[in-house]
This record gives structure tokens, C-alpha cells and sequence, in this order.
């Protein structure tokens, strides 16, 4: 059966007008189902994450707890990591225990008849003074301790002799 | 309909009318979309942050709950060396009673002994003790100022002057050692939930073995005595 336009011909539009407002209408219906999917597209989501933020922030609480059971080592593990730092930051600045070990490695080098006269000790440097009764004793001392190679620098602080005494030697070990 | 009998009465032109429909449907969408659009992203952006906030804070629980369930119990007794090493009060008892037992281990004569406070330095509190000493022979100095390089808590030697004399009964070795101990505060606050656990280093360990070959402390307990009744009230 065909359609009766009970409109006036003038009233009628163009052809052309009337393809333009039917690729119109098409493009207002997918702009209407795009608005609609991604309404839906975006509810969907944000329900999605909320599920996924409740799922993790309940596992979260549950590590909490379990740490909160834990809370006495974290505390042990605190207190000695902290002590720890403030031991390192003391034993690795200069100090004079050093110099007392290198001391210690000094005296085992004196030779027979040789007596320690004076010992001054402090950070990044140690003197040690000996009295020897020959400068054979003295060389013998100084090469000694030159061949030990323990040391990476050796000063001659003084050379003294005294006719009742001998020979008196300060030399200095500096870091 | 409705619009086409509007349309109809205000007489507008037919072309008009039939694009009318919709180009206010497209217009009516993009505004939606212009106002509605900008807020539905925004709260998504919001969510996604939020998301990945508590994602990332629970890695981070869980590995820090991970290194708490591998920490060695042996490694934190509760008697701890590192707290003798360094204790939170000052320790200048300790300190002089080690002075005075390794000198009356190696017969070395304490002539005077004093102890001054020194300036708080930016890490920790720091006491110095000055010891004037007497030895009759070089070997057993030696042993007491090695010993005491080795004593809890910390203690640095600051430097020591010893000269040889002749006295009556032969040499004696006198002078004077200076050395600094330390202490601080124990650290009140334990860090954040999420912030890992600091875990020992290879070098904590280092200096956790040298500590503990040193020599502690002889402490003696005093277990609290009975009450006993007073016979005579002012005596």
C-alpha cells in the first residue's frame, strides 16, 4: 500500500535535503548508542575498580596485621640497624686505635738491646722513639722495618745520642 | 509528529524541518558529551590513581612482611650486642670499670682517671676519659692498649704519650690515654608501614662479627633481697 502525504507540495522538502537528514539521523542514532555504550563502558569500569580497590585494600589490611604481629622484630631490626649506622660512622673516621695496632707490629720488629724511650699516639699518626746502644742497632732497626713494608710512609723524626745513654731514635709512622 | 505540527504552524520552510530532528540530536549529544564527558574521565583517572596506590602499597607490604619472615631470630636477641656497643645512656661506668680490669689484668698502675662530656656532635653523644697510667714493662702496655681497642662499648682511642723512666725499682713506663665512648637516644619511631624493611647489609654483618669479638661488660644482677623486720628502728 502506498504512503498518502497529506502535506501541501510547497510544504515538501528537497531530495537532497531529505538524503542529508537521513545520513543525519543515522549519525545522530551511532552518536546516541556511542554516548550510551561508553555511559555504560564507564559504569562497568569504575565498578570494576571498586571491586578490585576493596579486593586489594582488604588484602592490604591483612599484611597490616600480619606486620602489626611482626612489629617486635621490625623493632629489633630497627634499633640494630640504627646502631649499627653509629658504630660505622665511628670505627670509619680516623681514630688512634689504628695507631696501636701499627704500634704493636712495630715493637716486634726491635732488635736485642733496645728499649722503647717514649711512644705518642694519635689519629693518622704514630712516633715511636728507641734508645739502642750502637747505630748498628739503629740501621739494623730502621731496615727492619723499612723491609716489613708494612708501613707506606716512615719519617725520621730525630737522631740523638748521648754519650751515657746511646743512640736515641724517633721515627714516625704517619697513616 | 509533535514537532512537525509545530513546525507546521510556525511555518517554517520543509528542509528545515526535516534536518531539525536530527541535528538537535547530535547537538544534544555532543553537549552531553562536552559536559558529561570531562567529569566521567576525571572521576576515571581518580579511581586509576587510587588503584594503583593501594596496588603499589601492598607489593610493598607484602615484601616488606617477606623480609620480616626471613630475619634470622639469632640475629635479634633480645640481649643485644649492639645495644652494649651503644647503649642510649651514658655508659662512662662501663667504660671505667673496662679500663680498670684490663689494667689490673696487666698490672698497669692507674694514677688518675677522669671523665668530661664533650659536645653533642650531629650522630650521637660522646664522653672522653683521660687515664694517666704507669707500667713497669713495655710488652704488658702494649697488651692493655691493644685490649683496649677491643672493649664495649665503642671507644676510640684519641691519642696516648708514654715516656720511659728510671725509677727505683728500675724503668716504669708512664703517660697519659685519652679515648672517647659514645652513646644516643634509642630511635623512638619505627618507619612507615609501607617503606621496606632496611635489611642488614653485607657490611652490617662485618661490623656485627667484629663487635661481637670484642669484650663486654662484666655486669652483676642484684636479685632483689626480702624484707627484713627491724629489730632496732634507729639503727
Amino acid at each position: 500500500m502506498s504512503e498518502i502525504n497529506l502535506l501541501p507540495q510547497e510544504l515538501k522538502p528537497d531530495v537532497k535535503v531529505l538524503k542529508l537528514s537521513k545520513s543525519l539521523r543515522n549519525l545522530a542514532l551511532v552518536a546516541i548508542i556511542l554516548f550510551v555504550f561508553s555511559l555504560v563502558l564507564f559504569f562497568v569500569s569504575s565498578y570494576f575498580i571498586d571491586y578490585r580497590i576493596s579486593v586489594v585494600s582488604a588484602k592490604q589490611k591483612d599484611l597490616e596485621s600480619q606486620i602489626k604481629a611482626m612489629e617486635k622484630t621490625e623493632q629489633r631490626l630497627v634499633l640494630i640497624k640504627d646502631r649499627l649506622n653509629k658504630i660505622g660512622t665511628i670505627v670509619e673516621n680516623p681514630r688512634a686505635n689504628d695507631e696501636v695496632i701499627r704500634l704493636s707490629s712495630v715493637t716486634s720488629l726491635f732488635p736485642d738491646n733496645t728499649f722503647v724511650e717514649e711512644i705518642e699516639l694519635e689519629k693518622n699518626n704514630a712516633v715511636v722513639a728507641i734508645l739502642a746502644e750502637n747505630l748498628d742497632t739503629v740501621a739494623s732497626y730502621l731496615a727492619t722495618v723499612i723491609s716489613s713494608g708494612n708501613f707506606s710512609k716512615i719519617n725520621l723524626a730525630y737522631l740523638k745520642f748521648d754519650p751515657e745513654e746511646g743512640y736515641k731514635i724517633g721515627i714516625s709512622f704517619p697513616e | 509528529m509533535i514537532m512537525n505540527v509545530f513546525i507546521y504552524k510556525l511555518k517554517v520552510n520543509p528542509n528545515i524541518k526535516v534536518l531539525a530532528l536530527p541535528i538537535i540530536t547530535i547537538a544534544a549529544v555532543v553537549i552531553m558529551l562536552i559536559l558529561v564527558f570531562p567529569g566521567f574521565m576525571m572521576r576515571f583517572k581518580e579511581k586509576m590513581a587510587e588503584y594503583k596506590t593501594v596496588q603499589s602499597q601492598e607489593v610493598a607490604l607484602s615484601a616488606k612482611l617477606e623480609s620480616l619472615r626471613k630475619i634470622s631470630v639469632d640475629l635479634l636477641d633480645p640481649d643485644d650486642i649492639t645495644v652494649v656497643a651503644f647503649p642510649s645512656k651514658d655508659p662512662s661506668i662501663w667504660v671505667v670499670s673496662q679500663v680498670r680490669k684490663l689494667s689490673n689484668e696487666y698490672k698497669i698502675i692507674i694514677s688518675d682517671m677522669s671523665v668530661d662530656r664533650n659536645e653533642k656532635d650531629e650522630n650521637f653523644y660522646s664522653a672522653n676519659i683521660s687515664v694517666e697510667i704507669e707500667a713497669n714493662e713495655f710488652p704488658g702496655l702494649l697488651s692493655f692498649l691493644k685490649d683496649l681497642t677491643d672493649i664495649l662499648p665503642v671507644t676510640s682511642i684519641e691519642n696516648v704519650s708514654v715516656n720511659r723512666n728510671q725509677g727505683l725499682a728500675g724503668d716504669i713506663y708512664s703517660g697519659e690515654l685519652r679515648a672517647a665512648y659514645y652513646w644516643y637516644d634509642f630511635p623512638s619511631t619505627l618507619p612507615p608501614m609501607e617503606e621496606p624493611v632496611d635489611e642488614l647489609t653485607e657490611k652490617d654483618m662485618q661490623l656485627l662479627g667484629m663487635i661481637s669479638s670484642f669484650k663486654q661488660p662484666t655486669f652483676i644482677d642484684l636479685s632483689p633481697g626480702e624484707l627484713t623486720d627491724r629489730t632496732e628502728p634507729f639503727n
